[in-house]
């Protein structure tokens, strides 16, 4: 009995100094961390839409996307994220669209797929060709690398869908 | 002053984790596939050898015999949550290519192997000594085996192109290609040590 309260208190006393310790380190990081993450959405946005001068949030039936406005403010397209599980990572990739609906730039934000293989969807080879495409046009994937190719293009054209109507 | 030197040498080639004592293959077969991964990988672990061997070591008095084992685990995953948290803060490209790997750390045989077979028996400096070495044979071991395959599988080394008009070898940044490096540095290794006989 004696030895079990002992034991107890060992290790709750390492947990607490353990927890205080983790609360600190993490009271730290997280705006800094929210930071970049904001920052690296706000740069994937422009590198699509390079003409956008202002950029509006829009959320509506769970759809997260924005409207990009030109300095008069007209509107000049759309940009959204579309996320896919690939092969062996979910693939997150940044679309901008024309008002009309036509794909103006694909860029992938976050992959984790077989380096050499997979990776090719972050390739400009490959991106180029959703240039112009609209949600129903056919894109080619990547042979040797269909799974993750595809997974890519079939997220893009769902998404692509959902927004238009 | 020389068995200090000893402790944190012995690390790097006599006791190298990865090509003598074969432990914690999991990360360096699965991190080693660019060279810049690899060396992050390393850092990461070494910071917690270094402060989880200390604090181990410090605690050997405090903490019982019976319950070392939750104490030791409850430390080293503290510390791997603090890197995790930095990496994700300041340097989330990183974060986000070592993935799953760094929260992975926590039950990477080295550290608790370290903790266990040293820090929970010496005292704080020697301890200290054995985690930093631990730590640098481990980066270099990474590093050793990512070189080879970036190299070959890819073609680049730290995301710069070194082989141009070369068709990289898929099959060295696949699994099968990590076995086969790391089984061919180990024989190096071996041959090295063996001749000095």
């Amino acid at each position: 009995m004696k030895e079990t309260l002992k034991y107890s208190a060992v290790l709750f006393s390492i947990c607490f100094f353990a927890a205080i310790l983790l609360s600190a380190v993490a009271s730290i990081t997280q705006p800094i961390i929210e930071e970049t993450k904001a920052e690296q959405e706000n740069n994937a946005i422009k590198e699509v839409m390079p003409q956008a001068r202002g950029i509006e949030k829009v959320e509506e039936e769970g759809l997260v996307y924005y409207k990009a406005k030109d300095f008069s403010g007209n509107n000049i397209g759309y940009v959204f994220i579309s996320e896919a599980k690939g092969y062996s990572s979910v693939i997150r990739a940044v679309v901008s669209i024309t008002p009309e609906g036509e794909i103006i730039a694909v860029k992938v934000l976050e992959q984790n797929e077989t380096p050499g293989i997979g990776t090719q969807i972050t390739e400009e080879k490959f991106l180029s060709r959703f240039k112009g495409k609209k949600a129903l046009d056919n894109i080619d994937s990547i042979s040797g690398a269909t799974v993750s190719s595809s997974a890519l293009i079939d997220s893009v054209k769902q998404t692509l869908k959902k927004i238009i109507q | 002053m020389i068995k200090l030197f000893k402790e944190l040498t012995k690390g790097i080639f006599k006791e190298n984790p990865v090509f003598v004592i074969v432990l914690g293959l999991c990360p360096a077969l699965a991190v080693s596939t660019s060279l810049e991964n690899a060396i992050g990988m390393g850092i990461a672990a070494t910071f917690v050898l270094f402060f989880s061997n200390l604090i181990i070591s410090s605690l050997r008095k405090f903490v019982p015999d019976k319950i070392r084992i939750p104490c030791f685990i409850v430390v080293i995953a503290s510390f791997v949550t603090i890197v995790e948290l930095l990496m994700a803060a300041f340097a989330p490209l990183l974060a986000k290519r070592l993935g799953i790997f760094v929260p992975l750390i926590v039950v990477n045989c080295i550290i608790m192997g370290r903790a266990e077979a040293f820090a929970s028996r010496n005292k704080v400096l020697p301890s200290i000594m054995d985690g930093l070495g631990m730590g640098v044979g481990f980066t270099l071991a990474l590093s050793s085996v990512a070189l080879i395959r970036e190299l070959l599988g890819n073609g680049t080394l730290l995301g710069h192109n070194i082989l141009t008009n070369f068709n990289p070898a898929g099959i060295m940044v696949l699994a099968p290609g990590a076995l086969m490096t790391l089984g061919i540095l180990i024989a190096i290794n071996n041959l090295i040590k063996n001749r000095k006989k």
